[in-house]
């Protein structure tokens, strides 16, 4: 399983890349939706865990573009934000599942497991 | 019971209060909710320890400045927060304007960082300060950076620089080679409960011109 991190707050993404790794998660991680679109089109994953607050093309943007493009790719959205806007809107643009910030690293592990 | 500023005025003064609050208080969680990712991961590293993987005394020591600096940080916005918390104490005070001002960027970091902005502050050796409300100056130059940063593309940098010049002391925004139009910005009740006015730089900018102040620190 190859999982890609795409969330704006680079301290945060990169500790959960180091956790997943210690895990046995082969992972790589990026601080933009542009970025993540570009290693998506390098190389093959298995899921995508977006933040949905990020600048630029946002999260919801990247999703979409993700939907278009990858239209089999698993993809976990997360936000701070207990708000029922981002989750609707997330479920709505094709994600699959739905975290809240600061992910649970054994929540998302299991999550991705279970999904199988 | 209607307020002495009318309904819409008083309005504005809660949603800016609420803004403040919820932006200031979402960065706090991200720096808790950072110190608890690393405490984490300093489980997950002992736990690998213990299943015979080396722990690394610079990841430890990285990984303890890291919550150092985290929580050096939340207590630097959170002092900003009471700081402006008790900005609504008194209908009217001698103002540090150069207090007021770092306290107003520090605020609004977050705010420009969601469009990729950089907010650079320039304060003069000695700050004017002015008697005023601090909370109305500070709801003045967030509706101006509001303003300002709609009309900034997204990336840019932008300037705030504060110029204590007799009689009158200016708070002037700065983005780049944009030519920012005066348009927007505090609504004119604002204006005139501050004494103050908006006008063009002739850089470009757009200055918050308040007055008259005083040169000097303030005497509290």
């Amino acid at each position: 399983m190859r999982v890609l991190l795409v969330d704006d707050e680079e301290e945060l993404v990169s500790t959960l890349s180091e956790r997943l790794e210690l895990r046995g998660v082969a992972n790589d991680w990026t601080t933009t939706g542009e970025q993540g679109l570009t290693l998506l089109s390098q190389r093959e994953y298995d899921w995508v865990v977006l933040d949905m607050k990020m600048p630029g093309l946002g999260g919801l943007g990247t999703l979409k573009a993700i939907r278009e493009r990858w239209p089999g790719l698993r993809i976990v959205v997360v936000t701070g934000h207990t708000s029922k806007e981002d989750y609707d809107a997330g479920l709505a643009a094709g994600a699959d599942h739905y975290l809240l910030k600061p992910v649970d690293v054994d929540e998302l592990l299991a999550l991705m497991q279970g999904a199988g | 019971m209607s307020h002495p500023l009318g309904d819409n005025q008083a309005r504005e003064q809660a949603v800016f209060f609420g803004q403040v609050t919820a932006s200031v208080t979402h960065e706090i969680k991200n720096h808790l909710a950072l110190i608890n990712e690393y405490n984490g991961l300093l489980a997950d590293l002992l736990a690998a320890h213990a299943r015979g993987r080396e722990l690394d005394p610079e990841r430890l020591a990285g990984l303890s400045a890291e919550v150092r600096k985290q929580v050096r940080q939340a207590g630097e916005i959170v002092g900003q927060l009471n700081r402006f918390a008790h900005s609504v104490d008194s209908e009217s005070e001698e103002v540090d304007l150069g207090e007021l001002a770092a306290t107003f960027t520090a605020l609004s970091a977050r705010r420009a960082l969601r469009r990729r902005m950089e907010l650079k502050l320039d304060l003069p050796a000695t700050a004017p300060s002015l008697v005023c409300q601090p909370f109305l100056l500070l709801l003045a130059c967030h509706s101006l950076l509001e303003a300002v940063l709609e009309a900034c593309p997204e990336g840019a940098s932008l300037a705030i620089g504060l110029e204590g010049g007799e009689p009158r002391p200016r708070l002037v925004f700065h983005c780049g080679e944009t030519d920012l139009a005066r348009e927007g910005g505090p609504p004119p009740w604002l204006l005139e409960n501050l004494n103050a006015s908006l006008e063009k730089d002739a850089s470009g900018g757009l200055a918050l011109v308040l007055g008259p102040g005083r040169t000097g620190p303030a005497q509290v």
